[in-house]
């Protein structure tokens, strides 16, 4: 629970095609802490994020050099389960993808993909992951109902208590309040705050009074490149690089 | 708004609270000081002004994250607006008690005169206002500072014949111009706090009902 | 929570390991089957190539193509196929003269002036008939078009170039208008809005911003019409005439006229194998597989142009700039209406000449007179009357088998066999024989479609092997029914041996429903969001998870849908059947897949043709078979609304 890192990347490049996408990234992300990208769009923040839980692998012509490491193990290493890697670090996304099914079986994929088939195991996870996701109270009696029923800013909760069924340490957040509206905003904000007791969180926003409010640690992106990392309180009140002052100010981005 | 947000603001406001009534208590000390001549108790108020001066840094820090981070609105901004005055009014009310302590070290050795009662009068009226605006602050209530305009007159009527009255002692008794000098101050100090008090008390009328008055 | 602690510290080793053997072993499943069906699509084309060939060879490209004679039995055989691409080419003209002003009065009709009650009856009709077999429009043909010609036009005989355009335009309307009216729904709002907002009447806001906004889709649909119209076999057999001649003059309508379809419709029966008649045979085919990748391409490369122009990004410097595209357009246009004005002069007689002439001439000097709103409702009563034309034809034909097919229907009709050559006697066998067929194809083709298209929509990645195996996919999916026949007769029946038999049957059916459940599994599989899968992935399940849990069950209602259409078109299908599987006359059901089966549509064609006096029963089968068809069709058209509607909420 100090501040160990969990998470590390070390030279890490990644190529869309011909393009530099990230370049040469070194972070180390704390564990049980909230740490947060931000940057201008383009510069890189959802691909680093992705790149945590191996989901660029989906993509065409990616190539990847460097390191990352997941506790002490290279995630790159050939023989990696990746199912398993992605089952510890969980991803909720920008639009929230509630599938076309109950909100219950929404809940229950996740564990019944890893294995779980008994009923009354899977009802105590569902609920548990539902309370901790503060939405149990809004859905406990329609839990047959189809998961596309609910509001967006319910969607992103049940995406993020999906994500919490299958009990990752990890959590990766990729935007998760742009398709939100303020009052959404601000229960999954509440509820980032109670996470980090349990889980570590990497958010990605562009918004940068949230990553200031939410976050332990913050790191600028521009470019493909991680211009700053540090305390958040550090980054907004008296970053050291001329750049991220002016990203933060608004001079440009 | 997040609950974040919303306990972070009642805290305050409940700091800002405790800072004024730290500061009345400033000035309440230093004339009880300066009436019994107690030096042990004007070096005890001397000490608090930098306890009142790191308030105001936090508090006022505090505020200024709260409105950078998450851009309040309507109330909630006016609630904030208020903080920051208030914190200014209850440093200077402060500022004035500490003065008024300093002064007691260098009156021990001047003549005496009778009648410091005008100024505990004076001293009771004001840290009474700025009681009420205490309680208005935190009751949201306008109706402990619905007199202030008259009490104010009443305070600043006592000032002048305070002064009228320590001038016309001074011409007869020379040997206390020193001592009457400060007592001057002290009543001007006093009538200031006052000021600072319907100050307050503006502030707190604006944020209550959203409209600008003033107390003249 | 000791469970869920139990939960989270992961698999062991070994059950990582056996898992990833099973996902690769789904994963060669799958590979399989994408891999026998791109296999089966090259062979068909290798094998009609390789048969096709020696005509080629041995008689020339060019005699073959331009030779003005087609004589294959005659003591100087012939091999002139210019006859019938003339032939194809006029009755598809005709065809698209008819159908193409009928289907966009209607599709405006329906997306744009008809009330919504009449809109919902009247979409999923139009849709439902796009399932009548051809042979029942041919029988329809064949027993009213042409005797209403002879009598009219007082000639010999109706079986003319006329009456096959005017049967195929028919045929081809369903089709142009469900897709034309589709394209004209889709035509965003805001489009229509900001017309009639500055005070354009509603006929303006159609004719100049809706209309030339849906263009791209509407063109899609003239260019389906087309490829229906070149590829049908049975109706235009049934009409034609069948003489491989050119009409003289060229635009003599009341000429008998003889397809390429045609041809491989009436002269495969009696080929002998190995002939050179027989190699000129498949090089026919070839040619229709040709003319359908011509129009393949330019249906791909005319909606580029209309997407490209729509959205005015210019890539590379255009060929035509804009000065020689204006009179390019000037001389189509003047070309085109010469033409057709030529064409309707000399079909019409004398008197309506005149009346044309005139109201042309009327027309010029009022034109810009007539104040928009008086336009606007003669535009309108020629589009209701274009609505009212198709729904009188529609009703007309319907009725006809109706009515006098009810008769013929009765208890022992459904479950006899025929006796007196099929003019007494019922059509048991025939009932029977065509679900056999289709059960048969649908066991084979579903599962090896279904298989190719998620293997090519999950495993791989979108490039050039995957472009090229879609242009296969649709080469096939527009290929003429005939060809597949012609295909099943020549390598099932007789190089594999199984003889006329109910496998060959359902083998050649089979790979001609197969492009068809590709493709629409294919399309199925692309509408579930990319975001989808994304999800279930970064929750640790696999792929074959992910496919099975999440992707196919949304996915499903349109593969089912895909496949009962598939069903329907199998059930009404005559030519791939003709000489594959099917005999005319047996009192008993076949015993093994070898034996060869009665079948509906063949009995109602042979019926029609060649059995005199055999009226009701003849009704009787179509209606049977109509309402067969229809019943799939129907079935296809609920389940699809359904799901549609549940997604929606």
């Amino acid at each position: 629970m100090s501040d160990t890192p969990i998470i590390s990347a070390h030279n890490l490049n990644l190529w869309y095609n011909d393009t530099h996408a990230l370049q040469s990234i070194s972070i180390a992300i704390r564990e049980k802490r909230v740490t947060a990208l931000i940057g201008p769009s383009g510069c890189g923040k959802s691909t680093l994020l992705r790149c945590f839980n191996r989901l660029n692998d989906l993509i065409d012509h990616v190539k990847i050099t460097g390191e990352i490491t997941f506790g002490d193990v290279n995630i790159h290493a050939p023989g990696t389960d990746v199912v398993h890697l992605r089952k510890r670090i969980g991803m909720v996304f920008q639009k929230p993808n509630p599938f076309p099914k109950s909100i219950y079986d929404n809940i229950a994929y996740g564990p019944r993909v890893h294995g779980v088939k008994e009923k009354k195991d899977l009802d105590r996870i569902v609920e548990k992951s539902l309370r901790d996701a503060a939405l149990w109270e809004e859905v406990r009696d329609r839990l047959a109902d189809s998961a596309l029923g609910l509001s967006g800013g319910q969607q992103q909760r049940l995406c993020i208590a999906r994500t919490l069924a299958v009990g990752p340490e990890v959590i990766l957040m990729d935007e998760p309040c742009s398709a939100l509206d303020p009052i959404a905003t601000a229960k999954i904000e509440n509820l980032i705050e109670i996470l980090k007791k349990n889980y570590t969180v990497i958010i990605v926003t562009h918004n940068m009074q949230q990553a200031a409010r939410v976050s332990d640690y913050t790191g600028f992106m521009y470019l493909g490149k991680l211009v700053e990392f540090g305390e958040t309180r550090q980054i907004f009140e008296h970053p050291s690089e001329t750049l991220t002052e002016n990203y933060i100010t608004g001079r440009f981005g | 708004m997040t609950e974040k947000f919303h306990a972070e603001l009642n805290s305050l406001k409940d700091e800002t609270i405790g800072m004024a009534q730290f500061a009345r208590e400033m000035l309440d000390d230093s004339v009880k000081a300066l009436v019994a001549q107690d030096c042990v108790l004007a070096q005890s108020v001397v000490a608090k002004k930098k306890r009142i001066r790191d308030q105001t840094i936090n508090l006022e820090e505090r505020a200024y994250m709260l409105i950078a981070l998450n851009q309040p609105m309507a109330k909630d901004m006016r609630v904030i607006a208020c903080i920051l005055k208030m914190i200014t009014a209850a440093e200077r009310i402060g500022r004035y008690g500490k003065d008024i302590a300093n002064m007691i070290e260098r009156l021990k050795d001047e003549p005496d005169f009778a009648e410091p009662l005008p100024v505990l009068h004076m001293a009771e009226l004001v840290t009474a206002m700025i009681d009420d605006a205490i309680t208005a602050f935190k009751r949201e209530n306008l109706d402990p500072i619905r007199e202030f305009s008259t009490r104010d007159d009443t305070v600043d009527t006592l000032w002048h014949s305070i002064f009228r009255e320590t001038l016309t002692f001074m011409m007869e008794n020379p040997t206390t111009i020193t001592r009457s000098t400060y007592f001057i101050m002290v009543a001007r100090y006093l009538e200031r706090s006052g000021d600072h008090a319907c100050k307050m008390a503006e502030n707190i009328y604006y944020m209550i009902t959203g409209e600008r008055m003033e107390i003249k | 929570m000791n469970f869920l602690q139990r939960f989270t510290t992961g698999t062991s080793g070994n059950t990582a390991r056996s898992s990833l053997l099973k996902e690769k072993s789904i994963k060669t499943v799958f590979f399989c089957t994408a891999f026998f069906a791109i296999v089966v699509i090259i062979f068909i084309l290798f094998f009609l190539f390789l048969d096709g060939y020696p005509v080629f060879e041995q008689v020339g490209i060019a005699n073959f193509l331009f030779g003005t004679s087609w004589t294959p039995t005659a003591v100087v055989p012939a091999y002139g196929i210019f006859p019938l691409i003339v032939g194809t080419l006029l009755v598809t003209l005709g065809a698209m003269v008819i159908a193409v002003p009928l289907s966009l009065g209607c599709a405006i009709y329906v997306s744009e002036l008809a009330s919504p009650r009449v809109k919902k009856i009247l979409k999923p009709a139009i849709e439902l008939l796009a399932g009548i077999p051809s042979v029942v429009y041919g029988f329809f043909g064949l027993i009213v078009l042409t005797n209403f010609i002879r009598i009219s036009c007082d000639i010999p005989t109706g079986e003319t170039w006329l009456a096959a355009s005017i049967l195929l335009g028919v045929m081809a309307l369903p089709t142009i208008i469900s897709v034309s009216e589709d394209a004209i729904s889709s035509v965003p709002r805001e489009f229509k809005e900001g017309s009639l907002a500055i005070g354009a009447t509603r006929w303006q806001t159609i004719s100049k911003v809706i209309v030339p906004a849906a263009l791209s889709g509407i063109a899609a649909a003239i260019i389906l019409g087309i490829g229906r119209a070149v590829g049908e076999t049975m109706a235009v057999m049934m009409v034609a005439g069948n003489a491989a001649i050119i009409p003289n003059p060229i635009w003599n309508v009341l000429s008998p006229i003889r397809t390429l379809t045609g041809t491989l419709g009436i002269e495969m029966g009696e080929v002998s194998v190995g002939s050179l008649h027989y190699n000129a045979l498949f090089g026919v085919a070839i040619v229709l597989l040709v003319i359908t990748l011509i129009i393949n391409l330019s249906a791909v490369a005319i909606l580029r142009h209309l997407r490209e122009r729509g959205t005015t990004r210019q890539k590379r410097t255009p060929l035509l700039t804009p000065e020689r595209k204006e009179s390019l357009k000037r001389f189509a246009e003047v070309s085109g209406i010469s033409v057709l004005m030529i064409f309707i002069l000399v079909a019409t007689p004398w008197w309506g000449v005149i009346v044309f002439l005139l109201a042309g001439v009327v027309w010029y000097y009022i034109r810009e007179q007539i104040s928009q709103k008086l336009i606007e409702k003669l535009a309108f009563a020629l589009i209701i009357s274009a609505a009212v034309i198709v729904i009188a034809i529609l009703v007309i034909i319907l009725q006809d088998i109706v009515i006098n097919g009810l008769p013929a229907i009765s208890w022992e009709f459904l479950t006899q066999p025929p006796r007196d050559l099929g003019r007494a006697g019922g059509i048991f066998p025939a009932i029977v024989g065509t679900l056999y067929l289709v059960i048969g194809a649908i066991m084979i083709a579903l599962p090896i479609g279904v298989g190719a298209a998620i293997y090519l929509v999950e495993y791989t990645r979108e490039g050039r092997i995957t472009r090229l195996i879609r242009t296969g996919v649709d080469l096939l999916n527009g290929t003429p029914s005939i060809v597949f026949g012609l295909f099943g007769f020549a390598f099932i029946v007789l190089f594999l041996g199984t003889g006329v038999s109910l496998i060959a049957g359902q083998i050649t059916l089979a790979l001609m429903v197969l492009p068809t459940i590709i493709r629409t599994t294919e399309e199925s599989l692309k509408n579930v969001p990319q975001a989808l899968r994304e999800g279930s992935l970064a929750l640790g399940a696999t792929k074959w998870q992910t496919i099975r849990m999440v992707v196919l069950p949304p996915a499903v209602p349109g593969i089912v849908t895909g496949a009962i259409l598939s069903i329907g078109r199998a059930a009404g299908e005559t030519a791939p059947i003709m000489f594959t599987a099917v005999i005319f006359s047996s009192r008993f059901l076949p015993d093994s897949v070898f034996q060869p089966v009665m079948a509906l549509p063949y009995h109602l064609f042979i019926l029609a043709t060649n059995i005199p006096g055999s009226s009701t029963n003849k009704y009787g089968t179509a209606l049977v078979l109509l309402i067969l068809v229809i019943g799939f069709y129907s079935v296809a058209i609920v389940v699809r609304n359904h799901f549609q509607n549940k997604i929606r909420v």
